[in-house]
């Protein structure tokens, strides 16, 4: 088969890369946003070229852009030293957050086996029931949001993922091809950050010789209030108006 | 005030190993399978963030990102948004690795105490991966009609990113 649809890798290879700790593509993460909005049709694409190719485009325009641009604004020379630099820097960077990252990834590894995550889950009960009004009385459903919730709050990144798709498979038992508001509710809360204590951009903070690297707590606290409270206002909001499939501008469209 | 946020840090370190341990966790090494995990994490960015940071830093020495930040400079400046954050809140909801590419570069270049590094910060911390969150749920369960997921969670970015501005010039003025 030369050919696949981007509907199908979508589904098929996502959880594969998710969880071999991918990220995807920055070409299916687009069209999967155009999809979204413009409602596209399925996209062919040759699999031979797949996702190489894609990542190997953008990361190539990036640097031919900077290349020409370079040259057109006479800064060649800037721009190669800046190749060079970037290499280092990113090594750098790297060894400078690595203690951090491993100290607090192994807080959080006796946080969990300590079943403060589960205490969490459970404190955290009557507030998602009012968030999730449609699944309050389905348990299961409500345990692994709740575990989803409180494994983001603590910053276990790698439990919450799979806590979360656990909930979205149950949530989306109910109402199969088609998001249902609880679901949606549930997306929007994880792309929503409310980490509370930002550990990977602190370890960078403190590489950079920040005496306090923790300093920014309240502000990113504040702001991550602000944003998940908007997120969900929205969800509410958008949830009574926007009650068909397609989006209330694409319905005319077959 | 100060000495609490400074103390947190150590103080939930603490708070949890004492809880662990009375929990009966061999806290020791849960600590250290742990911080190998962390390990792990680190090794499989590095790649992705050699590549990526050297694209930035071309891309930023060839003054590319000034153009378009030049272009875009009025409609940020309206919003309270500093338009040298601009490539950061581009990145931001599509790769957590060049997020934090971008955002380590900026906050090196102007100093992680200063106005335009907090606010890098705060919105690194304060944001996430949004696409990459909504392609990965949406792709494991088989739903192609996101219905209204999207804009929600961008509006919920939007606001993440205005907030960390005006967060920062609230906490340190």
């Amino acid at each position: 088969m030369s050919t696949v649809s981007i509907g199908q890798i979508r589904v098929k290879n996502v959880e594969f890369l998710c969880k071999r700790g991918y990220e995807l593509d920055f070409f299916v993460n687009f069209w999967f946003l155009a999809d979204i909005i413009f409602q596209l049709p399925p996209y062919k694409w040759d699999k031979r070229g797949g996702e190489d190719v894609t990542m190997t485009v953008i990361w190539t325009g990036m640097i031919a852009v900077s290349v020409l641009c370079g040259l057109a604004t006479g800064r060649g020379a800037a721009v190669a030293s800046a190749a060079v630099e970037g290499t280092s820097a990113a090594v750098q960077l790297s060894l400078s957050i690595a203690g951090m990252l491993c100290l607090w990834t192994g807080v959080m590894e006796v946080m969990r086996q300590s079943g403060l995550a589960d205490g969490l889950s459970r404190l955290l009960g009557p507030v998602l029931r009012r968030l999730f009004p449609q699944v309050a009385q389905d348990r299961d459903a409500m345990d692994s949001i709740s575990a989803n919730v409180s494994a983001n709050l603590l910053g276990l990144g790698s439990a919450a993922t799979p806590l979360g798709l656990e909930a979205a498979r149950r949530l989306a038992r109910r109402s199969p091809g088609t998001a249902s508001d609880s679901l949606c509710m549930l997306v929007v809360c994880n792309t929503a950050s409310i980490q509370l204590i930002p550990t990977t951009v602190a370890s960078v903070r403190a590489a950079e010789g920040c005496a306090s690297p923790f300093d920014i707590l309240p502000a990113v606290w504040l702001a991550s209030a602000l944003s998940v409270g908007v997120g969900i206002l929205a969800c509410k909001i958008f949830a009574r108006v926007w009650r068909e499939e397609r989006p209330p501008w694409a319905k005319e469209r077959r | 005030m100060d000495l609490f946020f400074t103390m947190l840090v150590p103080l939930t370190i603490a708070g949890v190993a004492l809880y662990a341990a009375f929990q009966r966790v061999d806290v020791y090494s849960a600590l250290v399978r742990g911080a190998g995990s962390g390990l792990e994490t680190l090794v499989r960015i590095v790649p992705a963030l050699v590549g990526l940071m050297t694209a930035v830093y071309m891309l930023r020495a060839s003054g590319a990102l000034e153009l378009l930040a030049g272009v875009l400079a009025p409609v940020l400046d309206r919003l309270g948004l500093p338009s040298e954050l601009l490539p950061l809140m581009l990145v931001r909801p599509i790769s957590g690795s060049a997020a934090l590419g971008v955002g380590a570069e900026l906050i090196s270049t102007y100093g992680p105490d200063s106005r335009l590094g907090r606010t890098a910060a705060v919105m690194l911390g304060s944001t996430e991966t949004t696409f990459y969150t909504i392609a990965v749920y949406f792709g494991a369960v088989g739903i192609t009609k996101t219905r209204y997921a999207v804009p929600a969670a961008l509006c919920a970015d939007l606001t993440g990113f205005l907030a960390a501005a005006w967060a920062v010039k609230l906490c340190f003025g």
